[in-house]
């Protein structure tokens, strides 16, 4: 192979005339090792094509990819987000994934953090606030509720068993014409004592007209 | 917690609710199981139709002034009542009722006493204590006071007859 004839190939390759034969011919001219200076341009192109075949053979990034998108639609199994975690644990995550590196290795340093400082919750404060436990609480609640019951119902009991034995004289009227003449007794009564009281204060007044002109 | 300041609440919010009730009818609920008392009720449903049945009557002052009561309580007894009227002067609440008028008359004490202000008060309240009987009566309602007095002296002549009446009913 001769750099005249390399250089046909890439003509023909940048204008896309080439063959399938004539693509792997230019392939592996540019794998080996000695290229000429004029095609090292090309060189990264080829290159990369190769590796870029050789990896998307592995496809757990896109399953992975799949795995996220149930996660996110909180639809994926246990065993898939076991997979997810996994998968990010390590450093070598695919360029489409990268977004999510950081997030779900942040899921999993959480996972690990403990609480080691030692706790002062049991301890007395020195001060003699003493903390009453809940239980005590609830005890004194459900004590004070049934003596607060108790004394109702005591108290209604024992008016029950009072009632009867003595009870004032309790007249209610039984038709219209009752209720209108205990009204009208009872006005009758009123009218007697306003009456009474009119007087007395009129005499009050004839008496200390009198007692005025007395005085004069 | 809040379950135990939950079923407090309930108990401390029940506690007033029992006594809730206006000073006179306490005063009322503590003597009707006392024997020596006569209580005197007419509900409202009955002033109701007295109401209804007043309509034709031919006495308008008292057609007028009985359509206004709403209810009427009296109390009354024989047995100790100058005790009872001290013990009554002194629970009702002054601060709910305004005195109208006190007469004092050989040994015979009366007490006019009104709820709410102006004319037409919301109940009118007649205490008389003396040294054969205690009554304590009273009239709910919106009542005219001039309707009253004015009635007071209209009936200066009929009075001693229904109060013969209701000698006879005790």
């Amino acid at each position: 192979m001769n750099n005249l004839y390399i250089d046909q190939l890439l003509e023909k390759f940048w204008s896309a005339e080439t063959t399938e034969q004539e693509e792997k011919e230019l392939k592996t001219y540019f794998e080996q090792a000695d290229i000429d200076e004029s095609h090292a341009y090309a060189s990264p192109f080829f290159v990369d094509f190769v590796q870029d075949k050789g990896e998307s053979e592995d496809f757990t990034h896109l399953i992975i990819q799949k795995f996220i998108k149930k996660y996110f639609d909180a639809t994926a199994s246990l065993e898939e987000e076991q997979l997810i975690h996994e998968y990010f644990s390590q450093d070598d995550v695919h360029e489409n994934l990268k977004c999510y590196h950081g997030l779900f290795r942040s899921f999993q340093l959480m996972g690990q953090v403990q609480f080691d400082k030692p706790l002062a919750l049991k301890q007395k404060p020195a001060s003699g606030i003493r903390i009453i436990s809940l239980t005590w609480v609830k005890v004194a609640a459900a004590a004070v509720f049934f003596v607060v019951g108790g004394l109702f119902l005591f108290k209604s009991i024992n008016q029950e068993q009072t009632a009867p034995l003595a009870k004032a004289r309790y007249i209610e009227p039984e038709n219209p014409e009752e209720a209108l003449e205990m009204t009208l007794q009872a006005l009758a009564m009123v009218s007697r004592k306003y009456k009474k009281g009119e007087e007395q204060l009129l005499q009050g007044m004839k008496t200390i007209n009198n007692a005025k002109g007395a005085g004069n | 917690m809040r379950t135990v300041i939950t079923i407090l609440a309930f108990v401390i919010a029940y506690l007033p609710a029992q006594s809730q009730n206006n000073a006179i009818d306490r005063f009322f609920s503590a003597y009707e199981n006392n024997e020596n008392f006569t209580v005197v009720f007419v509900s409202p449903k009955m002033f109701e139709m007295v109401a209804k049945a007043t309509n034709d009557s031919k006495n308008s002052d008292i057609k007028e002034l009985v359509k206004d009561i709403r209810g009427l309580k009296i109390l009354s007894t024989k047995k100790d009542p100058l005790k009872y009227y001290n013990e009554a002067s002194k629970k009702i609440p002054l601060n709910e009722y305004e005195v109208l008028m006190t007469v004092r008359d050989k040994g015979d004490n009366v007490k006019f006493l009104t709820k709410g202000s102006g004319d037409i008060v919301d109940e009118l309240l007649l205490l008389v204590g003396g040294n054969d009987d205690f009554v304590l009566m009273s009239f709910v309602g919106k009542l005219d006071l001039n309707k009253i007095s004015k009635l007071a002296n209209k009936l200066d002549i009929q009075g001693s007859e229904h109060l013969d009446k209701l000698k006879d009913k005790k």
